[in-house]
Parts: C-alpha cells; structure tokens; sequence
C-alpha cells in the first residue's frame, strides 16, 4: 500500500501559506443562498426554500410582487365577468363562454407585450398551481408578441386571456422532474445571449412538459426571452 | 483478554468521515453539507469568478439528477467528480467564448479593518494565476489533494487514472508550482 505523501500545506513554504489560505477558502452564505435560489427557480429545492429562514431576499421580493400582480389579474378577471353577465342579461342573447377574454385584454392591449407578458406569468406564478395546459398556448403567444409587432395586439389578448383562465381554474400539475429542471435552467441560461435559443428551450419543455408545477418559470423565461429577441 | 470485561463488542467496520450510505442522503443534505465547498473546488479548478456560481448550480442539478445513482462511499469524492467535469466543461467553454464574460467582477474598495480580506483575495488570486500555467490533469490532482485535501485513492479515482499516474501529475504540479512562484519571488 502506498503511503500518502504529506502535504505541501503542512509544509513552511510560501506556497504553504497560499494553499491554508485556499484551504479557508469558501463561497460566502450570501453566494450560497443565490445558487440555493437558482435551484428553487428550477424546481430542485422547492421545499426548502418555502421553509428555510434563509430564503433569498429576491425569491421573498418575487412572491410578493406575485401576490401582487395575482390579486390585480384576479380582480380583473372577476370584473371582466360581472361586466360579461350584465351586459348579457341585458341583451338577453347567448353570450359566448369566451367573452371574457377580451374584455380582459382591452385595457391590457394598452400596455406593452412584454410587461403584459410578465404580468401573465407572474399572475400564474402566485397561483402555486397554475393551469399548466393553459400556459402552453400563452408561451406561443409570448413568441408571437415577440415576431411582429401586428402580431403583438392579437398576442398580448391571448397572453392576458390564459392569465385569467388560469387564475380562474387552477388544474393538477405534475411534480418537476430533473430533466425539466435541467432544461428550463438550459434556458434560462441563453436568456442573455441566445434569447431564441431560450424561447426554443421553453417550446420544448412545453412540449415535453405540459402540465408542469414550472410552468410559471417557464412563462417567466418566455417573456423575457421575448423581450429580449423582440427587434 | 475479553473474558470478565464483559460481552464482546462486534468488530466496527472504520469508514472514512465522509463516507455514506446511499440510504442516508436526501438531495437538501448534500446541498447544505457541499454548496461552500463545491463553490471553491470550482473557483481553484479554473472557472472563472464570474461563473462560479452557475457552476456550483450546474454541479447541483446533476447531483439532484444521479443522487440515486451514488452508490455509497465517499460523498465528497463523488461531488467533486462532478465538479471536475463541469469544470472541465467551463475551461472548453472559456477558451471557445473568452470574450462572453467577465474573467474577474469588478472588484469593490474595502475599508483599512478589512485589511486580511483583502489580503487573502491577493494570495487567492495569486495561487489562481499559478494554478492557470498547470496542464489541466495536473491541476485537477494539484488541487483535490493539496486544498481539497482529498486522498490520493480517492483523488485518482476522481479524475479518472491509474494511482501511480495521479502521483506522477500531483508531483509534476508541484515542481511546476514551486518553481513559478519562485520566479514571481
């Protein structure tokens, strides 16, 4: 058996003294937290990030502009169909179950896609349990918004549409699985230099991944990989 | 010897410190036990300061993904693996796009009581830019067994050659070290 050499760290050289000092060497708690965040945005760490006290100040700040954004759509959506129902006692005709999208999306047509686009996706976010098959056609919308600016109106409906659908009537979604994780964190990656890439990425994992508890992430990375292939 | 000293105890099988039963690990346990850790390994195997907290995420998503693949053992071992493959990958990655990003964040004034900081941030960056003229094989063994303070076994088996071969690189990388530093000196 061959006895393990002594380390040079043990030794009195100046290389000693840089290699204890490497030995100290760590990343620091703030570091930590941030990739510990990076893992829950994924869905790796999902339990530990709602029950440690060490949370990331930005997942905190992110919930709460959630709830935000969740309790501005709601309303929205509820007035949308009080508007809906009056105006069809009104003129007693059959109202279109659908009617309620776009009285949803007008004053949000204002806006701009993009932050509509968030407002989705943060809108879903609150949610825990979104309306993963509904999140499908919002992350084309949001690839649409981004194509052509005639697009964007049409694109922005839709977007604010799936946003009050899923508000409305949370479905079951599956628990995230690595590959899931792995390919929305592929994604996210692209976001700064390959933003197509990254919309491509979250097509697939929409794809693959339908009714996915990351379907909120993953409309978070379709608006802003849209804002940012967006000419 | 044993009779009147009451029963005799069963043989303990030693296991190194860090050696675990698969059963025993849970993916939030390895993260808490390896997240500082894996960050350093990465930062002295050649990512680059700006990227090592990607890495480290990197090396936490296929530790989620082959947990149930580790077969017992050593657990540090077998995260820093991963973390010389990802390393590894980042070094390629580093030399295709070396424009992509910042080698070094920019770095912040500290204030005079923060003096020692700001000395070990100078002694690290001077063992990186030694650790930077190592070939990367002799480097990955350099630095599992000198910093991680890995065994030689274990430090062969992780980077993948023959025992002797990993001796033969971890003394090359010491002459190489020294002799840089005595030309800096």
């Amino acid at each position: 058996m061959t006895n393990e050499p002594v380390r040079l760290s043990e030794s009195e050289s100046p290389l000693a003294q840089l290699l204890r000092g490497a030995q100290q060497d760590a990343l620091t708690p703030q570091a930590v937290e941030r990739v510990q965040a990076g893992l829950v945005s994924v869905g790796l760490l999902g339990a530990l990030a709602t029950t440690s006290v060490t949370t990331a100040w930005w997942v905190r700040l992110m919930k709460l502009t959630s709830v935000k954004w969740g309790l501005s759509l709601t309303g929205l959506s509820l007035l949308a169909v009080g508007g809906w129902q009056l105006a069809s006692r009104q003129q007693d005709s059959s109202a279109k179950p659908v009617a309620s999208a776009p009285a949803v999306s007008e004053p949000a047509a204002s806006a701009s896609s993009a932050s509509v686009a968030r407002a989705a996706s943060a809108a879903s976010a609150s949610r825990g349990s979104v309306a993963s098959a509904s999140s499908a056609p919002a992350v084309d919308a949001i690839s649409a918004a981004s194509a052509s600016p005639s697009a964007r109106r049409l694109a922005t409906a839709r977007i604010a549409a799936t946003a009050a659908v899923a508000s409305a009537t949370p479905s079951q979604p599956t628990a995230p699985t690595p590959r899931e994780g792995a390919l929305l964190l592929e994604a996210r990656r692209a976001l700064e230099l390959e933003p197509r890439r990254a919309l491509a990425l979250v097509k697939q994992h929409e794809r693959e991944f339908p009714k996915s508890q990351l379907a909120p992430e993953r409309l978070r990375i379709a608006a802003e990989a849209a804002r940012r292939a967006a000419p | 010897m044993q009779s009147g000293h009451g029963p005799v105890r069963p043989l303990q099988i030693s296991r190194t410190p860090d050696s675990v039963a698969p059963a025993e690990l849970s993916f939030e346990q390895v993260f808490r036990a390896e997240a500082p850790q894996v960050g350093r390994t990465l930062r002295y195997l050649g990512v680059r300061e700006a990227e090592v907290e990607d890495a480290c995420q990197e090396v936490f998503v296929v530790v989620h993904r082959r947990l149930a693949q580790f077969e017992g053992g050593s657990l540090r071992a077998w995260v820093r693996q991963i973390c010389v493959h990802v390393a590894s990958n980042y070094r390629r990655s580093k030399r295709r796009h070396p424009e992509d990003a910042v080698a070094e964040p920019p770095e912040v004034a500290a204030p005079a009581e923060q003096q020692e900081a700001v000395e070990r941030q100078q002694q690290r960056r001077q063992l990186l830019a030694l650790l930077d003229q190592l070939p990367a094989e002799q480097r990955e063994v350099f630095v599992l067994f000198e910093i991680e303070q890995m065994t030689m076994p274990n430090t062969a088996t992780t980077v993948g050659c023959p025992l002797q071969t990993a001796y033969s690189r971890l003394y090359a990388a010491r002459d190489r070290m020294q002799s840089l530093l005595q030309g800096t000196s």
